[in-house]
C-alpha cells in the first residue's frame, strides 16, 4: 500500500498542511489554503476540492483535531489543530522532503 | 448526560453530510467575501467564487485522469476493491451473479436461435438473390402459396426481372435391392433447378431438357450422404443403377456435402429425379392444375430488384387472371378469388411466418429477462456501494468528479457482468444442445443453431450493454445527488428510495408481463390437451406406406384391399384400417349441398375436412356411428358414391332433417364428385383445433391416393407385431416399403411440440423474470432495513410495536409492488391484441388464447403474497435485533 504517485501528490499537501497548522494556533479551512497562497507567492494554490479530503483524512488519522467556532467575521466555522501526532508526523515528512529534494538537487547539479 | 449523546450519534452519519456542507459553504462565502474586497460586486464574486471552487474541482480531476499510469493504478484499485467488495458477502453476491448469468445465458440460446433462423444466410452463392414464386388468394385470406406448373412456366416465359426460373417438389419413394425396401424422399426437380441454386454436382451431370421428356431412361441425381451410405463413396458410381419404386434408375450425379433444399420435408432429401413435363402437369387442362402446386424459385437478375421482380409477377399475375378467369374464380356467382402473385424472399418461405413471429417473440421477451436482471444488478451495486462505503457519498458530496465515479461503478459492474457473462455462456452451451432436442425438427436452418463466433459476439455486446446499463445508473445517481448537495439543499433519504422503488415496480410490471404471456400459452396449451378429442388413440399403432407395385388403372383402393385382407390374419390386431392420414387436418375442401345455392358466399361458410377411409377406420377410432352405416367393401369403384359425415355437419346443415340419403358435391380436383350420405359418426376434434369443423370420410375404395396411413389397434398394452404386419404385407407386394411407424399418441403429442416448447420456454422466462423482480424488492427492502436498524431500535425503544415498525419499513415497498403488479397487468392485456397474429406461431389455435381471470387473479395473489415474503423477511429480521443492544453498541 501506498507507494504510488498519488500518495505522494497527497502526502506533499499533507505536509504542507501540516506544516502550517504547527507555527499557528487554530486555522480553518479557508485560512490555511490562503497562507499557503500567500506563503508560496502564489506558487501553490490549494483548492477546496482536495483540501477538505485531505483534512478530513488526517482527522481520521489522528494529525489534526477540529472543533466548531466562530470565524473572525463572525460566522460559523470549523478550526483545525495539530496533535501530538501530528508533529511526529511532520517531522517525518519534513526529513523526507529534504532527503528526497536533495537527492533530486544532486541529481540535477551533478548528471 | 448519556442518552442525548446516544441519541445524537444515531444521526452522525447524516451529521457528518451536513457539516461537509456547512464547511465548504464557509469556504465558498470566504472567497466571496475576498473577491468583494477586490472590487467585484456581490453577485459576481457569488458567481467567481462557485465558478473557482468548481472549476478547479474539474481541474484537478481532469490533471488526475491525463496521467495514464494513475488512471491504470485506480482501475487496478477498481477492480481489487470491487473483488473484494465481491468477496465480502459471498453468498449474496454469488446469488446476485448466478441470476445476472441466468438472464445472459437465456439472451444467448435465444440469439441463437434468433441467428440460426432470421440472420444466418441460406447456404447458397449470393443467398439474398434468391426468390420464392407464390400465389396469393386475398379474399381467401391465403398468401405465400405455391404455384402450379403452368403459371410457373408463364413466369418463366414472361419474366425479365427474374433468371432463371425453376420449382420443384417432392414425395417418397421407396428404394429396394437392399435387405428390405426402404423409404426415400426425393425431389422432382425442374432442369434449372440447381442452376438456381447455383449448385453443381459433385460427380456427374445435371439433367438437360431432354431428360423431362416422357420416354427417356430413369435417370437419378444422389445427395452426398445416400451416396456416402449406400455406396460407400464410390467414385465411379456413375451409370450404375438403383432400383427405385420398383424400377430401375441409371445414376448421372452425386450433389456435394452440404447442399441441400431440406426445408419441406421432415427428412433429408436423398434422391433427385426430372420432374416430367407431360402435358399431365403442364397443361391448365389437365384434372390436377389447380391442385398441384409446386415449390418455385427463382434467381434475381443482377440488373433489377426484388421490389421491381414482385411489382412484374403482379403484373403476370394480372394478365394470367385475364386470360384463364375461370382458375381464379368460385362458386355459381363467380366471386373474385383475389389472385395476386408476388416474389418473397426465400427465408421468408422457408421459415414461414409463424415461426418468424415466435422467434422474434422470444427474443423479447428474453431481452426483457435481461433489462430486469439489469436493473437487479444496478440495485445491487448501488446498495453496495452506499452500505460499505460511506466515503463514496463523501466524495461525491465533496465533489469528486462524475468521470472518476462513473468509472469505479463502471469497473465494478464490469466485473461482475464478465463473471455473469462466463457464467452465461456455460450454461448457453449446455442449453442450446437442450433446444435443439426439444425443438426436434430437421430442418437445415434450425440444425445450425449453435453457440458460433457471431453468437458469441452477441453475448459480448450483451455484457457491454449490463455493464453500463448497471454501472451508469448507479454512478449518476450518485453524481446527481452531489449537485443536490452543491446546490445547498439536503441529502435525504427519500430521493434515494423513490428512484430504487420505481425501479422495482418497473422490475415486477416487466415480469408481470411475462408471466401473464406464459399463462396464456400455457393455458391455451392445457386447454387444447383437455378438450376430449372424440376418438381413442390408446394401442393404436400407425404407419405409412406409399402404394408400390404395379399402378391400377382402376385406383390404389384394389392394392390396399388385398393389404388389409392379409393383415386380417396376424394375430393380435383387433382392428386394421388404411386411410389417407392418421388423423383429421383442418376444414380445407369446399363442398356444395344438391339441391341448395352455390354461390361463394353460401361455399364460404361450406369447408369441411375429407379424408379418405377404409371401413374399420371408425373401429380402430373407437369413432361411434350416429345414425345410418359405416362403409363395406361393397362401397367400390363401380357402386354408388357413398360419404359418411360427422355429427357437427350434419347438425349444421341438416337441422330438423335427416341427411342420410342427401347428396353433397365435394373433392378437389378428379376427386370432386357428387355422393349420397349413407351414414353420421361421432365428431373427431383435429390434433391443433379446439372446434370441430364439418368433416366428410369418403371410401378407400372409391378414391385414388398413393400415400397411405395404416392403422392398427391392438389389445391393451400389447404392442404391435411389426415384423408380423411387414411380412404379411410383403406376401401381397415384396417391395413395400413400411415407415414411419409410430404409436398414435406419439402422433398426437409431436403435433402440441410448438406449443409445449413455447410453454417451456416463455415459462422458464417468466420464473426467471419474477425470481429477479422478487430477488430486487429483497435487495431493496434490506438496503432500506439496514440503514436505518438505529431508527427502528429507537422507536421501539420509545414505545413503537413491531407491527407499527413493519408497516413502516413495508407499506412504501409494497404499494410500489402492487403499483407495478397493475401496470404488468394493464401492459399484459394491452399486448393482448397481438394475440391473433402470435397463436398462429405457437401452434395453438387462437381460441384457446384467452386469459383466464380466475387463473390471472390467482397468479397474481401468488405473486403480491411472495413480494410479501420478500419484503417482511428483512424488515422482521431487524425486529429480531434487540434495541438495547443497538443503541449501546453506539
Amino acid at each position: 500500500m501506498g507507494d504510488n504517485k498519488k500518495d505522494q501528490l497527497q502526502g506533499t499537501l499533507d505536509l504542507l498542511v501540516l506544516r502550517i497548522l504547527s507555527s499557528a494556533e487554530a486555522m480553518h479551512g479557508f485560512a490555511i489554503a490562503e497562507r499557503i497562497e500567500q506563503v508560496s507567492k502564489d506558487v501553490l494554490r490549494v483548492e477546496a476540492g482536495s483540501l477538505y479530503p485531505a483534512l478530513h483524512r488526517m482527522t481520521e488519522a489522528g494529525w489534526v483535531k477540529s472543533s466548531w467556532g466562530v470565524s473572525e467575521n463572525n460566522r460559523r466555522a470549523r478550526f483545525y489543530t495539530i496533535t501530538a501526532a501530528g508533529r511526529k508526523r511532520l517531522a517525518d515528512e519534513e526529513a523526507h522532503w529534504s532527503a528526497l529534494t536533495s537527492a533530486v538537487g544532486r541529481v540535477l547539479k551533478n548528471a | 448526560m448519556p442518552a442525548l449523546s446516544r441519541f445524537v450519534n444515531l444521526f452522525r452519519r447524516r451529521s457528518v453530510d451536513r457539516e461537509l456542507d456547512d464547511e465548504l459553504t464557509f469556504h465558498v462565502e470566504m472567497l466571496t467575501d475576498k473577491y468583494m474586497r477586490q472590487g467585484l460586486s456581490r453577485d459576481e464574486a457569488v458567481r467567481a467564487a462557485r465558478r473557482h471552487a468548481g472549476n478547479t474541482l474539474v481541474a484537478k480531476e481532469e490533471m488526475r485522469e491525463v496521467h495514464i499510469m494513475l488512471w491504470i493504478d485506480s482501475l487496478a484499485r477498481d477492480l481489487a476493491y470491487g473483488a473484494r467488495m465481491f468477496l465480502r458477502q459471498p453468498g449474496t453476491s454469488l446469488l446476485a451473479v448466478l441470476m445476472l448469468s441466468l438472464g445472459i445465458g437465456a439472451n444467448t440460446v435465444i440469439y441463437s436461435l434468433l441467428h440460426a433462423a432470421l440472420l444466418r444466410p441460406l447456404p447458397f452463392p449470393s443467398p439474398d438473390r434468391l426468390v420464392a414464386v407464390v400465389d396469393n388468394f386475398v379474399t381467401q385470406n391465403q398468401f405465400d402459396a405455391w404455384p402450379s406448373v403452368p403459371e410457373t412456366l408463364d413466369v418463366r416465359a414472361a419474366s425479365r426481372t427474374l433468371d432463371p426460373v425453376s420449382f420443384f417438389d417432392t414425395r417418397d419413394v421407396q428404394i429396394n435391392g437392399g435387405t428390405e425396401p426402404v423409404r426415400a424422399i426425393s425431389a422432382r426437380i425442374d432442369g434449372d433447378f440447381l442452376r438456381t441454386l447455383a449448385v453443381q454436382p459433385a460427380l456427374g451431370r445435371t439433367f438437360n431438357g431432354d431428360d423431362h421428356q416422357p420416354g427417356r431412361d430413369r435417370i437419378v441425381i444422389l445427395s452426398d450422404a445416400f451416396w456416402r451410405r449406400n455406396f460407400g463413396a464410390d467414385p465411379n458410381v456413375i451409370d450404375r443403377t438403383i432400383i427405385v419404386n420398383g424400377a430401375p434408375h441409371k445414376v448421372v450425379g452425386v450433389l456435394p456435402p452440404g447442399v441441400n433444399f431440406d426445408y419441406f420435408t421432415p427428412e433429408p432429401i436423398e434422391l433427385y429425379v426430372p420432374y416430367p413435363m407431360t402435358p399431365d402437369y403442364t397443361s391448365r387442362l389437365a384434372a390436377f392444375a389447380s391442385v398441384r402446386r409446386v415449390f418455385a424459385i427463382a434467381r434475381i437478375r443482377d440488373t433489377a430488384t426484388i421490389e421491381q421482380a414482385d411489382a412484374e409477377l403482379r403484373t403476370i399475375g394480372q394478365r394470367l387472371k385475364s386470360e384463364h378467369p375461370q382458375l381464379y374464380r368460385r362458386g355459381s356467382d363467380g366471386q373474385d378469388l383475389g389472385f395476386t402473385m408476388s416474389a418473397a424472399p426465400l427465408r421468408r418461405i422457408v421459415l414461414g411466418r409463424g415461426a418468424r413471429t415466435a422467434v422474434l417473440l422470444l427474443f423479447a421477451a428474453v431481452g426483457l429477462v435481461l433489462l430486469i436482471a439489469c436493473a437487479n444488478t444496478a440495485q445491487f451495486l448501488m446498495a453496495r456501494a452506499i452500505e460499505r462505503r460511506p466515503e463514496v457519498v463523501i466524495r461525491a458530496a465533496l465533489g469528486a468528479g462524475t468521470g472518476r465515479l462513473l468509472r469505479q461503478f463502471l469497473t465494478e459492474a464490469f466485473l461482475f457482468a464478465a463473471v455473469a457473462t462466463a457464467l452465461g455462456v456455460l450454461q448457453a452451451s449446455a442449453l442450446v444442445g437442450v433446444l435443439r432436442g426439444l425443438i426436434g425438427s430437421p430442418s437445415p436452418l434450425l440444425g445450425q443453431l449453435g453457440l458460433n463466433v457471431s453468437v458469441i459476439l452477441f453475448t459480448v455486446i450483451v455484457t457491454v450493454l449490463v455493464t453500463v446499463i448497471a454501472g451508469l445508473f448507479p454512478a449518476l445517481h450518485l453524481a446527481r445527488q452531489r449537485v443536490v448537495a452543491g446546490d445547498g439543499s439536503r441529502l435525504t433519504g427519500t430521493t434515494r428510495s423513490r428512484t430504487r422503488h420505481a425501479m422495482i415496480a418497473a422490475q415486477v410490471a416487466a415480469s408481470v408481463v411475462l408471466l401473464v404471456g406464459a399463462l396464456l400459452v400455457a393455458t391455451g396449451l392445457r386447454q387444447l390437451q383437455d378438450t376430449p378429442t372424440g376418438y381413442d388413440a390408446d394401442g393404436v399403432t400407425v404407419m405409412r406406406l406409399r402404394a408400390a407395385g404395379r399402378p391400377d388403372p382402376r385406383g390404389t383402393g384394389g392394392g390396399y384391399q388385398q393389404y388389409l385382407q392379409a393383415l386380417s390374419s396376424v394375430p393380435g390386431l383387433s382392428h386394421i384400417a388404411i386411410a389417407d392420414g392418421p388423423l383429421q387436418g383442418f376444414a380445407g375442401t369446399e363442398f356444395s349441398i344438391v339441391g341448395r345455392a352455390d354461390d361463394a358466399a353460401t361455399l364460404s361458410l361450406q369447408r369441411a375436412g375429407w379424408a379418405i377411409v377404409s371401413p374399420d377406420y371408425f373401429k380402430v377410432l373407437g369413432i361411434p356411428l350416429r345414425a345410418g352405416r359405416t362403409f363395406t367393401d361393397s362401397d367400390s369403384v363401380d357402386a354408388p358414391q357413398a360419404v359418411i359425415i360427422n355429427d357437427v355437419m350434419a347438425r349444421r346443415f341438416w337441422p330438423d332433417q335427416n341427411p342420410i340419403g342427401q347428396q353433397i358435391k365435394s373433392g378437389m380436383g378428379p376427386r370432386l364428385r357428387v355422393a349420397t350420405i349413407v351414414g353420421v359418426v361421432g365428431d373427431v376434434r383435429p390434433t391443433h383445433r379446439l372446434e370441430v369443423p364439418p368433416q366428410i370420410y369418403t371410401s378407400y375404395l372409391q378414391q385414388s391416393e398413393p400415400n397411405a396411413t395404416l392403422l392398427v389397434k391392438t389389445a391393451a398394452g400389447q404392442s404391435a407385431p411389426i415384423d408380423a404386419i411387414k411380412q404379411a404385407i410383403r406376401t401381397v407386394v415384396p417391395e413395400q416399403a413400411i415407415f414411419d411407424i409410430r404409436p398414435l399418441t406419439a402422433v398426437i403429442a409431436q403435433s402440441t411440440n410448438t406449443p409445449r416448447l413455447m410453454t417451456r420456454l416463455l415459462g422458464s422466462f417468466a420464473i426467471l423474470a419474477v425470481a429477479l423482480a422478487l430477488l430486487g424488492v429483497y435487495t431493496v427492502v434490506s438496503y432500506v432495513t439496514a440503514r436505518r436498524t438505529k431508527e427502528i431500535a429507537l422507536r421501539r425503544a420509545i414505545g413503537a410495536t413491531p407491527n407499527d415498525v413493519l408497516r413502516l419499513l413495508g407499506v412504501p415497498t409494497l404499494g410500489w409492488t402492487a403499483g407495478g403488479i397493475a401496470i404488468g397487468v394493464v401492459a399484459a392485456a394491452w399486448l393482448m391484441r397481438l394475440v391473433p397474429s402470435a397463436a398462429n406461431s405457437f401452434g395453438l389455435p387462437e381460441e384457446s388464447l384467452r386469459l383466464d381471470p380466475p387463473t390471472i387473479v390467482a397468479a397474481m395473489t401468488l405473486y403480491v403474497i411472495v413480494v410479501c415474503f420478500a419484503v417482511l423477511a428483512p424488515a422482521a429480521r431487524a425486529l429480531r435485533v434487540q434495541p438495547a443492544s443497538i443503541l449501546r453498541a453506539e
